[in-house]
């Protein structure tokens, strides 16, 4: 039967795609391992934030904070109470759970743009009052954590590690999936939908709430965590207010709505200054050092010309796209989109409500 | 802590507070107009600082005259950034137009480092006279007393302008619900872009007033404004009068604490206990706002 | 939409396949590179990167780290240097030299990598341009040992992210032979783990606490946490009662105040008024009540750039000019702004300031090259540093011969003794003590300009419980 094909045919590209992930080491360089590593740690914070505010509509403005706090919880317990690593790693995702929880308090009370700068002021909290913590980072700003072992396996090597991020990434991804896909995210797209709209809804918000906040603040500390296994330190510095701003934009840009965006948008935040350096008629025009100055630019217009033109997000925008061009008549739309609501949650959801507002873009 | 230290603390604190309160003004113009929580707002002050400086002290200018082209050019900038980049967004969610008030933040930041060096010295320009007035146990400079008067003129009359005047009334309109207002005849347009120039030109005024004190840098007012939004965020993003409040009390309460603490972080941590404190109030207008608008 | 059920059964299909792929996968590539070590693109013997590829002198064998990070495995660190702990606040270096490894050493030239942050609110760009101006000396007089040196650097735009990139590329990609006179202090603390880890000769930096452990390390400043100690016998000398010391909130800021109450007991000041001061307050004006409430007859100030400014301007702003002194301040461009305020105040600077002292043939050096080359380019304190740094590199890189290793370098650098520099007092590391600079100057801002007070370097000596000893005064050269 072609339904049972299909899903056939979906499993073995979901398999050769994890396949070819899982052997991209072998084709880079170490130092390139230990970028796509990072790469790696970000796109699996970045599920975290897709999961608060892409599904559930809430704007986070804290989530390397939340990342920050993964990483300095494992170091922390491995020098103060000198437990195994992979063991901290797990309390860590424990207590970004409860943290989530408690840090999603003020979303109860409050939604929208109000909520983003609720949540910048607790990430301004945690940057100046919690991580400063002797027990979190040693009094001097830094926590060194070594690289984890396991038996068996080299995991000094970025290649090795890398496969382990790979594991962790899969699972969020595969969590987030199952999250949007099922009850839960529609939940979820109802409250989004009732918060940034007029639409009124007989959902328990608190519980689905939380339990948003806290699901999104346990895949940031499992991301951190790891994170500071592969760098070998976490220091105060490492996960600011600015980086946590930088990655709401980046994700918006790319597109909160979609699975597939913490990738895009975790490889645009740690390659774009690299990158750009290399961008064909830049190398040319200028000097090294002056294309580095020139990077904020570019992000920011880059920025502007994206919204205005996709607001949706690129990935959807060029998804949809692709589909177009490569779609033959398909039994039904499986697209990654949610579950009911509109094509994105930063879409025409907005607070006038009126009957006839235009929905713009594509689905997801 | 000796007990001689409190009044003075305060006065400090008053001093502090009016230079958030200040910094608040333009950000509740822009989302009490358009719903747009105007990340750029820093940006827009450094900017035109640092324009009055390029005018008022690179090319020797009057100082006052340097001033007025500053305001005048943020005036335009925010015309522009609502014209060109927010309003082809209308209808869509708030969320988006942040972004993009988020990407002229880079866009202005980094300008601004490129044309005269991110963290190299600059010397900002002098509205005020230099000088001290000597209160009990502090003397506050001329330029202090400055920002609070402006500050609270400046609250109090655009508060009046909302509530009475008929272009405030249209302003409210429109943020309360576009099609109704374009209904009623309303020019939702040009409001708009009114908004954003009102809004800009509080950011110069912020920039050019603070500068002396804050350091004319890329960064150093983005960092204060911060404070600003929490100020704001406590009148619910929408009312002047409470956003001057709240930056007066968190100015008084960080200033006054530091005094009994010594805790890093502590001023963050004052930010949002009041932050907080407005959330658990039922009446509060934050929660307000909030409820009847969803954004 | 299909039914919940079968959703859900076939994500957690491909959830359990997705896992167990990723784990054969990263077995068989464990594997496969536990044995080999490392992979064909990495081998000493060069390929790909340009240039100077370890082609010469004994070669670290493959399974020594040769092919990137150099924890290979775990627990056989080449380096088997004790793990840099962040408390550590100096003293004695340990462990041994890492074997030699010459990467980034070829016939002609040798590859030094720096990074610094450039975009940001810190400006590092003069360190950088003095560390190439060095090195074009250098080379522009025939180089090192018949190779000339190239400089490689990096931007971490302030980005403890970007600078943890910027390291990992210079040693495994541009496979540089040392660091040296680098400046990015929001990514020091966490790049000096890895560098330790590699073991690489690093010659400058901010001298953070973790940099006096590891044997790679030599600091070009006075070590933070410890000199604290030294810089109080100037309050003890004008016979201060009650000093009120602030300190900018840098995270080692603790060890900082530590050093300094060491100091001041020293000479019977108990009870000194310590503050954190934080970076982000806009007014100072709070700190100058307090201290003066409580009594404080003098000042000390460690501070950022912008923090000295604040300071003079509040202390100005309440009329009142206690006894100061300032920890690394004589940068002009912004004293200018608080003429009054400066008026009798000192300034303590472990470097000779360059611009005030050109009728010495180091400084004018200095000063003439920086024209030179980078005729844009602020002179300041901060930069002074790398230029010291490549000045101590190169000598190491000197001594240590026509076929140099990590071990020999770091061996020879350690054989300075008195070694005179242009900037600084005469350098002396040892096997244990990479503690160089113990000598400090004194100015005083007389009518609008730094002055030297005492006309020569005050020094110093660290004792084994974190306080020091005068030692005697050596003449600026």
């Amino acid at each position: 039967m072609t339904a049972s094909r299909q899903k056939l045919a979906r499993l073995v590209a979901v398999a050769v795609a994890v396949a070819a992930a899982a052997l991209l080491p072998l084709l880079l360089s170490q130092y390139r391992a230990f970028t796509a590593c990072q790469v790696l740690v970000f796109a699996t914070a970045l599920m975290g934030l897709t999961l608060i505010t892409g599904m559930l509509g809430q704007p986070s403005l804290m989530h390397a904070e939340l990342m920050g706090f993964g990483g300095f919880m494992t170091g922390a317990m491995v020098a103060n109470m000198g437990i195994n690593f992979w063991l901290a790693v797990l309390l860590a995702v424990v207590a970004g759970y409860l943290v989530g929880s408690v840090v999603g308090l003020p979303a109860l009370r409050i939604r929208g743009l109000a909520l983003a700068v609720v949540t910048l002021a607790i990430a301004r909290v945690f940057d100046a009052l919690v991580f400063p913590l002797r027990w979190l980072s040693g009094g001097v700003g830094g926590r060194s954590v070594e690289r984890p072992t396991i038996p068996g396996l080299n995991l000094g090597s970025d290649r090795v590690y890398y496969e382990v991020l790979l594991v962790a990434f899969l699972v969020v991804l595969a969590v987030v999936l199952s999250v949007k896909r099922g009850r839960i995210g529609r939940v979820f797209g109802a409250i989004r939908e009732t918060d940034w709209g007029s639409a009124s809804s007989g959902v328990p918000l608190t519980r689905y709430k939380l339990l948003g906040f806290s699901l999104s603040a346990a895949i940031a500390a499992l991301a951190g965590a790891l994170g500071a296994g592969l760098d070998g330190s976490v220091t105060t510095q490492t996960y600011p207010w600015t980086k946590s701003v930088t990655l709401l934009a980046i994700l918006t840009v790319m597109g909160s709505s979609s699975v597939w965006s913490p990738l895009f948008a975790a490889i645009f935040v740690v390659l774009s200054p690299a990158g750009l350096e290399h961008l064909p008629p830049l190398p040319q025009l200028f000097s090294k050092e002056q294309i580095v100055q020139f990077v904020p630019l570019i992000s920011g217009v880059s920025l502007v010309l994206v919204m205005i033109f996709t607001p949706q997000g690129l990935v959807p925008t060029i998804g949809a796209r692709l589909r177009k061009l490569t779609s033959r008549n398909r039994s039904r739309d499986d697209v990654p989109g949610t579950p009911g609501g509109p094509a994105s949650p930063m879409e025409p959801g907005e607070a006038v409500g009126t009957p006839t507002h235009e929905r713009v873009g594509g689905r997801a | 802590m000796h007990a001689d230290l409190i009044l003075p603390l305060t006065i400090v604190g008053i001093v502090t507070g009016s230079m958030y309160a200040l910094g608040a003004m333009g950000i509740v113009v822009i989302y009490k107009t358009t719903r747009v929580l105007n990340f750029a707002h820093g940006a827009i002050g450094m900017i035109s600082a640092f324009l009055a400086y390029q005018l008022g002290y690179l090319w020797s200018m009057n100082v006052g005259i340097a001033a007025l082209s500053a305001i005048a050019f943020s005036a335009l900038l925010g015309f522009s950034i609502e014209r060109f980049t927010i309003r082809p967004l209308e209808g869509k969610a708030p969320l988006i137009k942040v972004v993009v008030t988020l990407g002229w933040l880079l866009i202005i930041t980094s300008f601004a480092g490129i044309k005269w060096g991110a963290s190299a010295y600059h010397v900002p320009i002098k509205l005020v006279p230099e000088g001290t007035v000597g209160l009990p146990g502090v003397h506050i400079s001329y330029a202090d007393l400055a920002t609070l008067a402006v500050a609270g003129v400046l609250t109090a009359a655009l508060a009046t302008f909302f509530r009475l005047t008929r272009l405030g009334v249209a302003m409210r309109a429109v943020a309360d619900d576009v099609s109704s207002a374009r209904i009623l005849g309303i020019r939702v347009d040009r409001v708009n872009s009114t908004a954003w120039i009102l809004g800009s030109v509080l950011a110069a005024i912020t920039g050019i007033l603070l500068s002396p004190k804050v350091a004319l840098d890329t960064y150093s007012l983005t960092l204060l404004v911060i404070f600003s939004f929490a100020a704001a965020l406590y009148g619910g993003l929408v009312s002047l009068p409470k956003a001057f409040a709240a930056a007066m009390v968190l100015g008084v309460v960080q200033s006054v604490s530091s005094g009994f603490l010594h805790l890093a972080g502590l001023a963050d941590l004052i930010a949002l206990a009041v932050i907080i404190f407005a959330l658990v109030q039922p009446g509060s207008a934050l929660m307000r706002a909030v409820a009847k608008e969803g954004a | 939409m299909n039914a919940p059920n079968g959703q859900d059964r076939l994500f957690g299909r491909l959830l359990a396949l997705a896992f167990a792929l990723t784990l054969a996968f990263g077995v068989l590539i464990a594997h496969y590179y536990d044995r080999l070590g490392s992979s064909p693109a990495q081998v000493a013997t060069g390929t790909g990167t340009s240039g100077g590829d370890g082609t010469s002198g004994n070669q670290q064998s493959p399974g020594d780290g040769a092919g990137g990070t150099a924890a290979a495995t775990p627990g056989q660190n080449p380096t088997s240097v004790a793990t840099s702990t962040t408390t550590k606040t100096g003293g004695t270096t340990t462990g041994k030299v890492p074997t030699g490894t010459t990467r980034g050493v070829s016939k002609g030239s040798i590859k030094v990598g720096g990074i610094f942050s450039i975009t940001g609110p810190f400006d590092a760009s003069p360190a950088r341009d003095s560390t190439r101006a060095y090195f074009q000396l250098i080379n522009s007089e025939g180089g090192v040992n018949g190779r000339t040196l190239e400089y490689i650097s990096y931007d971490d735009a302030f980005d403890p992210t970007q600078g943890q990139n910027a390291a990992r590329k210079l040693i495994e990609q541009d496979k540089v032979f040392a660091i040296v006179g680098w400046l990015a202090p929001n990514s020091e603390p966490a790049a000096s783990q890895y560098f330790a880890k590699v073991g690489l000769p690093v010659v400058g930096g901010l001298a953070v606490p973790q940099e006096f452990g590891p044997r790679n390390f030599f600091a070009t400043m006075a070590n933070l946490g410890k000199a604290g100690a030294a810089v109080a016998r100037f309050p003890c000398d004008a016979k201060v009662k009650k000093p009120a010391v602030g300190i900018v909130d840098l995270p080692f800021a603790d060890q900082m105040m530590a050093a300094v109450r060491k100091g001041l007991a020293q000479c019977g000041v108990t009870d000194p008024i310590l503050t954190k001061i934080a970076s982000t307050s806009a007014d100072y004006t709070q700190y100058i009540l307090e201290w003066r409430s409580k009594g404080a007859d003098s000042i000390g100030a460690a501070l950022d750039p912008m923090g000295f400014v604040k300071l003079m301007q509040a202390l100005d702003r309440q009329s009142w000019h206690p006894p100061t002194w300032l920890v690394g301040s004589a940068d002009s461009e912004r004293n200018a702004m608080v003429k009054n305020a400066l008026e009798g105040a000192f300034s303590v600077e472990s470097q000779l300031v360059a611009t005030l002292h050109t009728d010495l043939p180091g400084p004018r050096r200095y000063v003439e090259t920086m024209h030179k080359y980078y005729p844009g380019t602020t002179i300041a304190s901060t930069a002074q540093i790398s230029w010291t740094a490549a000045q101590v590199f190169v000598e190491g890189l000197r001594r240590a011969g026509p076929d140099p290793t990590w071990q020999k370098v770091i061996e020879a650098i350690e054989t300075l003794r008195d070694f005179k520099t242009d900037l600084t007092a005469p350098l002396t590391y040892t096997a244990t003590d990479h503690d160089a600079i113990k000598c400090i100057e004194l100015l005083q801002w007389k009518n609008g300009a730094w002055t030297d007070y005492y006309p020569d370097f005050q020094c110093w000596e660290y004792t084994s419980d974190g306080g020091t000893v005068v030692r005697p005064s050596r003449p600026f050269t």
